[in-house]
């Protein structure tokens, strides 16, 4: 029995879900990892994403499914090797089938089709949960940002122009946040209100500030999403 | 060399194609060069670490982390990966070769801890070197860091939802019944109500908490049991409307589950129902559920004969 059957062994003996085992599994794919007998044929025909993403599964279905490893069969490394080349093979099609939909997809770009239209690919999903809308946001890069830049500039309620450092209405977050999507410094923005406020003050307003509105701006830019 | 307990525990992720198109697709949004290079390596690492928690079964919440929002990242240098539970673990990227991770003032207050990983690019893999409980220099040296051990202990376990309670049917025909079901009388208006045959079981649960939709509008659900020949027993259930509504919440859905959860029928109220139900015949140890449900929210009610 070697160092890794007895790491596998050791992770089996302790309750799913329990501390003992998240670290006997920790240690065991640490071993593994610097073992160097990790092995899968054809790996460096492909960019290092095919294998990683093969190798991801493999990390996950050892977790999951340490209890079925039986050492009267095989050794760790063997168990782990095995389900590594399945893997491989799944993740070899899903990127030649990437491969070919993204070709096809150039093709299609002509046609019309609804911006959330997923993606096909033939992975086990069916779908590479990208969107074509995903495709244009990566052409135009702050459009996201343009939205929530003219949303605080709007400020509709008025919520973001109300909330401000006390004593100062001037230093408020509307004023401070749009200042500082236009790339300003703290030096340039701490001059707006005549240096009347500290750096820790404001920067301390702004952070908090930013969480407080946090799920509001997600649920605006959710729904701009949404939009497409 | 295995039951070293020292041994300083680290992970090595493979990133994935998909991990690095969410990082590419995050910091595409930023125009600030500067901003994108930042949201690409929090992404990264936040990536890195959720993947590391669900391997080890440990519960996440990406979309409700700051790190996974556009104007947070926009805002603030933040990576932070909420942990459910327990709350926001910040996942600090390094490049090779650092000896040190600086914390930006963003990320000191308000995490429960700090994982630093160290993303090559060339390998595509990062690595989470360790964990940090605070910061109080404002910069974790990577040589101090505490072993990933240490995180797993941090992390509170999860609570254990107890188990619904089971109601037992065959007790209902005893004349026993279970506390939470009323006789149908009490929540069911007369206009509603139909004549029951006496050697019928029956009782009457309000079922609340079906989203804004119906909220001030509980509906009951009421279950009929009786005997059937050959010892099989009859189940009815039916929702009804209460107080002053004659008639249902469209697209409400009384649904009877398998013992394993799998939907064995489902019946959908259409504008205009007085009530909906569903009548089968069960046997001696059978298990299932009744659900009524609008849209996301409903509530399960789990039977056995």
């Amino acid at each position: 029995m070697d160092e890794l059957d007895k790491l596998a062994l050791e992770a089996q003996q302790h309750p799913a879900k329990s501390n003992a085992r998240k670290k006997a599994l920790t240690k065991l794919i640490m071993a593994i990892q610097a073992s160097g007998k990790l092995y899968c044929k054809g790996r460096y025909d492909y960019p290092p994403e095919v294998y990683n993403e093969a190798l991801q599964e493999v990390w996950l279905k050892v977790c999951e499914h340490i209890d079925r490893y039986d050492r009267s069969k095989a050794n760790a490394i063997t168990w782990v090797n095995d389900m590594l080349k399945w893997r491989f093979q799944d993740a070899v099609d899903k990127h030649r089938n990437r491969k070919r939909v993204s070709q096809d997809n150039q093709r299609k770009w002509v046609q019309t089709l609804s911006l959330d239209a997923p993606v096909k690919s033939s992975d086990s999903d069916g779908e590479s949960g990208e969107t074509f809308l995903d495709s244009i946001a990566q052409n135009q890069p702050s459009m996201l940002l343009q939205e929530l830049r003219d949303y605080i500039q709007e400020d509709p309620e008025g919520v973001f122009q109300h909330w401000h450092i006390i004593n100062h209405p001037e230093a408020n977050y509307r004023t401070i946040a749009l200042s500082y999507l236009e790339d300003k410094s703290w030096a340039e923005i701490l001059a707006v209100f005549d240096n009347q406020i500290t750096y820790g003050k404001i920067t301390s307003f702004f952070r908090h500030s930013c969480r407080h509105f946090a799920p509001q701006f997600q649920d605006y830019l959710d729904r701009k999403e949404g939009l497409g | 060399m295995m039951t070293n307990l020292t041994e300083h525990l680290t992970f090595t992720v493979p990133l994935t194609a998909e991990n690095c198109r969410q990082a590419e697709t995050f910091s595409r949004l930023h125009k600030n060069p500067v901003k994108a290079r930042q949201v690409y390596l929090n992404t990264l690492a936040v990536q890195a670490v959720n993947f590391y928690c669900r391997c080890l079964g440990i519960d996440t919440d990406l979309p409700a982390s700051h790190s996974a929002q556009p104007a947070m990242q926009a805002f603030l240098d933040t990576a932070d990966l909420l942990v459910k539970g327990w709350g926001r673990l910040e996942c600090r990227p390094v490049l090779r070769g650092a000896k040190g991770c600086p914390l930006p003032e963003d990320v000191r207050e308000d995490r429960v801890g700090y994982v630093v990983v160290e993303i090559d690019e060339v390998a595509k893999e990062a690595k989470l070197l360790g964990f940090a409980k605070t910061a109080p220099a404002g910069v974790l040296i990577l040589s101090e860091l505490r072993s990933l051990e240490d995180l797993i202990d941090e992390i509170p376990e999860p609570i254990d939802e107890p188990a619904p309670p089971v109601v037992n049917l065959l007790q209902w025909l005893e004349g026993v019944f279970d506390a939470g079901w009323q006789a149908v009388e009490e929540l069911v208006s007369p206009k509603l109500r139909p004549a029951f045959k006496s050697q019928v079981a029956k009782r009457a649960k309000l079922i609340r908490d079906l989203g804004i939709d119906v909220q001030g509008h509980p509906v009951v659900l009421t279950i009929n049991v009786w005997e059937e020949e050959a010892g099989a027993v009859g189940v009815k259930a039916r929702v009804y409307p209460t107080g002053e509504d004659t008639t249902l919440p469209p697209n409400l859905k009384l649904t009877v589950l398998t013992d394993t959860g799998e939907v064995f029928k489902e019946v959908t109220a259409r504008s205009d129902d007085e009530f909906i139900q569903y009548e089968f015949e069960a046997e001696r140890g059978d298990k299932f559920g009744v659900r009524v449900s609008l849209g996301d929210a409903g509530v399960t009610e789990q039977f056995s004969i």
